[in-house]
C-alpha cells in the first residue's frame, strides 16, 4: 500500500501524527500551487489550511488507491477556484494606486536582483521570473494544467481528475500553453 | 588542494564531460544552454529546468504558524471522537472560546466601557427610512475580560483599528427611493491611539465610458458597469494600513484592497468581474425591472463591506511574531500585513460579522477552522476589546423593513 494511504488510514484510526506527517509532506506543494493560482499569498495560505482540514474531514470516506496526491490537489483546486471566483471581480483602481510608491518588499527584490549573485544563479532567477510572468498571461485552466504537469509532475489522467476535465482536454491545454508561452517568451527576447 | 578547487581547471565546462558520463541534469543543462526555442525538445527541457528551479522558491514554504491551528483542531476533534477530553490549556481557542458569550448587538446603550482609557465603540444601527436621514447611533460597551491567550496572538497584531461595516442590501425599486449616494464617514474620538483618525468611504458606479457617478442604492447596475469604492483617510502620526474586506452571501470573507496610509490617503478599489458574462454586483434590477441579484457563485446578493484602518504606530510585538522586534514602526507600516496577521483579522471579522449582521444568506461562514488559536467568533465588544478596534456599523438601506424581510436580517 502506498505510504500516503497508510498515513491516511492511520489518521482515520486516530493517529494525529500521521495527519501532520501528511500535511508536512504536501503543504509546500499545495501552497505553491495555490499561490500561483490565486496570486495572493495570504489567500493561498487560508485555502491551503482549508484544504487540509477538508482532507481530515474526508478521511473516513477516503479510499486507499494510491491517489492521495490527486485527492488533495483536487480539493485544493476546487477551493482555489471558489476563492478565485469570489475575488475575480476586484481590482485596484489603477489611476489612484499608480501614485503609490513601491513597497520596500518590491524594492528589496529589485535590490536582490541587482546584487552581485553568481551569474548563473541570476540568469536562472531571471528566467524563472520571465516564465512566471508569461504564465500569468495564460488562461486560468491552461496555467493550472501547466503547473500540475510541469511543477507537480502529474500525469495527464491525474490532472484530468484534479481539474475535472477529460484527459484529451488536458493534452490540448498543455499544447496550447506551450505554444503561447513559447511565443510570449520569444517576443520578450528570452531566446 | 584542500577544497579540491585546483582539481578543476578554470576553463572547465560541461562540454568536457563525455556524453556517456553526463548526469541527466548536466545533459539537460547543456541542451538548455545550446538550444533555441526553435527546437521543441530544447524548449521542453528549458521549461522543465525553469519549473524545477521555481519549485525551490522559498516563498512556497508556508509560515510555520499557518498550520498550527489546524493541527490543534484536528487533535481536538480526534480526542472528542475517541471520547478523551483534552487538557484545558492545550488549545488557545479552548481557553478563549470558553469565555465568549453569545452577545448580540443591542440597541440599548450600555454604560461600562471595556477599558477605562477607551471609549465604547459606536455602532450605527437601524436603517433610516431614507438614506439621507442620519443613522441611529448607539454606544456599545463590553464586559471586562481577561484574554491573555488571545492577546498573545492578536494584541500585538492590531494596535488600533477602525472598522466601518458597510451593509448593502438587495432592494427592489421603490418610488420613494433615495437619490443620495452610498457614502459614510466617521472619525475616532477621545484619548485612544486612533484619536483623530477619520475615514470617508464613498461607493460609486463606473460606467463603460469611464464616467463615475455616485452609486444609487436603488439604481440599475448594468453588466458592464463597475462598483467603485473611494477612500479618503486621515490618520494621525505615521499611519498604518487600510484594508477593505467583502463578505459574500456564502459567508466568504476576502480582502479586496490593502494599501499603506499615512497622513491623508486617497485611493479606490473597483469591483468588476473578469469573467464573462459579466454582471457585477447586481443586487438590484436589470433594464426590464427584473431583479438580477447576481453574485459570481449564483447566490443572492447580500454583500457586506468592512473597511479596517490599522495604525501601526502602536503595534506591539506579539509572542508569535518575534521578528517584529527587528523592525521599526515606519518599516512595518509599509509592509503588507503578514499572512498570520491577516488571518487573525479575517477570523475575527468573520465571526463578528455573523453576530452583528446574522448568518450569511447561503451556506455557512468560513469559521470551521479556527486559526492559530484564534477564536472564530467575537462579539463587537469582544472584537473591540481584544483587537482594540473601534467598530462602526452603517446601514445604507433606504427601506429596512422590506430588506430585512427579504434577507432575514436581524434587526
Amino acid at each position: 500500500m502506498h505510504e500516503d494511504d497508510q498515513l491516511m488510514l492511520a489518521h482515520r484510526q486516530g493517529d494525529s501524527q500521521a495527519f501532520e506527517t501528511l500535511v508536512n509532506r504536501y503543504r509546500r506543494m499545495v501552497f505553491g500551487y495555490l499561490r500561483r493560482m490565486l496570486m495572493d499569498d495570504a489567500r493561498a495560505e487560508e485555502i491551503m489550511v482549508e484544504t487540509f482540514y477538508r482532507v481530515h474531514r474526508a478521511a473516513a470516506e477516503y479510499e486507499p488507491r494510491g491517489q492521495f496526491k490527486t485527492f488533495v490537489f483536487r480539493i485544493a483546486h476546487n477551493l482555489g477556484l471558489n476563492a478565485k471566483r469570489d475575488g475575480a471581480r476586484w481590482q485596484s483602481h489603477a489611476s489612484l494606486d499608480e501614485q503609490l510608491p513601491p513597497t520596500p518588499d518590491v524594492q528589496e527584490n529589485l535590490s536582490a536582483m541587482a546584487a552581485p549573485d553568481p551569474e548563473m544563479r541570476l540568469q536562472q532567477r531571471q528566467s524563472v521570473e520571465q516564465l512566471n510572468r508569461a504564465l500569468k498571461k495564460l488562461p486560468d485552466v491552461q496555467r493550472e494544467v501547466f503547473l500540475l504537469y510541469y511543477r507537480e509532475g502529474m500525469e495527464t489522467p491525474e490532472i484530468a481528475t484534479v481539474v475535472g476535465i477529460p484527459s484529451g482536454s488536458v493534452r490540448a491545454y498543455l499544447s496550447m500553453a506551450r505554444k503561447v508561452l513559447r511565443e510570449t517568451l520569444e517576443s520578450a527576447g528570452v531566446r | 588542494m584542500e577544497d579540491g578547487k585546483e582539481l578543476i581547471p578554470s576553463d572547465f565546462s560541461l562540454q568536457d564531460i563525455p556524453p556517456e558520463l553526463r548526469t541527466p541534469e548536466e545533459a539537460e543543462q547543456l541542451a538548455n544552454e545550446a538550444a533555441t526555442f526553435n527546437d521543441d525538445t530544447a524548449f521542453e527541457g528549458w521549461l522543465r529546468a525553469q519549473m524545477r528551479a521555481d519549485a525551490q522558491d522559498p516563498a512556497d514554504e508556508p509560515g510555520p504558524e499557518a498550520l498550527s491551528g489546524l493541527f490543534s483542531r484536528v487533535r481536538e476533534e480526534q480526542r472528542a471522537a475517541s471520547g478523551t477530553s483534552a487538557p484545558a490549556t492545550t488549545r488557545a481557542e479552548n481557553v478563549v472560546g470558553s469565555v465568549i458569550h453569545p452577545e448580540k448587538v443591542d440597541s440599548t446603550p450600555t454604560s461600562s466601557p471595556v477599558l477605562p482609557s477607551r471609549r465604547p465603540s459606536l455602532v450605527k444601527t437601524g436603517a433610516p427610512t431614507s438614506a439621507s436621514a442620519p443613522p441611529q447611533v448607539v454606544a456599545m460597551g463590553g464586559p471586562q475580560r481577561s484574554w491573555r491567550s488571545l492577546g498573545a496572538v492578536a494584541g500585538g497584531l492590531l494596535a488600533a483599528c477602525l472598522a466601518f461595516f458597510m451593509l448593502r442590501q438587495p432592494t427592489l425599486p421603490s418610488d420613494d427611493a433615495t437619490e443620495d449616494p452610498v457614502r459614510t464617514r466617521g472619525s475616532t474620538q477621545g484619548s485612544t491611539e486612533t484619536a483623530g483618525a477619520s475615514i470617508d468611504i464613498q461607493a460609486a458606479l463606473e460606467h463603460p465610458d469611464g464616467r463615475v457617478t455616485p452609486f444609487q442604492s436603488t439604481g440599475t447596475l448594468q453588466r458592464d458597469e463597475g462598483l467603485l469604492f473611494r477612500f479618503h483617510v486621515t490618520v494621525p502620526n505615521p499611519g498604518g494600513r487600510l484594508l477593505l474586506f467583502e463578505r459574500s452571501p456564502r459567508g466568504t470573507l476576502q480582502k479586496i484592497y490593502e494599501a499603506p496610509v499615512s497622513g491623508t490617503h486617497e485611493a479606490g478599489v473597483l469591483g468588476r468581474t473578469t469573467e464573462t458574462p459579466v454582471p457585477v454586483q447586481v443586487d438590484i434590477q436589470d433594464a426590464t425591472g427584473k431583479p438580477l441579484r447576481y453574485s459570481p457563485d449564483g447566490s443572492a446578493g447580500l454583500y457586506h463591506y468592512v473597511a479596517v484602518l490599522c495604525p501601526m504606530t502602536q503595534r506591539s510585538v506579539s509572542e508569535d511574531a518575534p521578528e517584529a522586534h527587528e523592525h521599526q514602526p515606519n518599516e512595518l507600516q509599509a509592509h503588507e500585513l503578514q499572512a498570520h496577521e491577516l488571518r487573525a483579522i479575517t477570523s475575527a471579522l468573520t465571526g463578528t460579522l455573523e453576530k452583528v449582521l446574522g448568518p450569511p444568506a447561503h451556506g455557512h461562514s468560513q469559521t470551521a477552522v479556527p486559526l492559530d488559536g484564534f477564536p472564530s467568533s467575537l462579539s463587537v465588544p469582544e472584537l473591540q476589546q481584544n483587537l482594540r478596534m473601534d467598530v462602526f456599523v452603517v446601514d445604507f438601506r433606504p427601506d429596512s423593513t422590506n430588506g430585512a424581510q427579504q434577507e432575514g436580517l436581524p434587526r
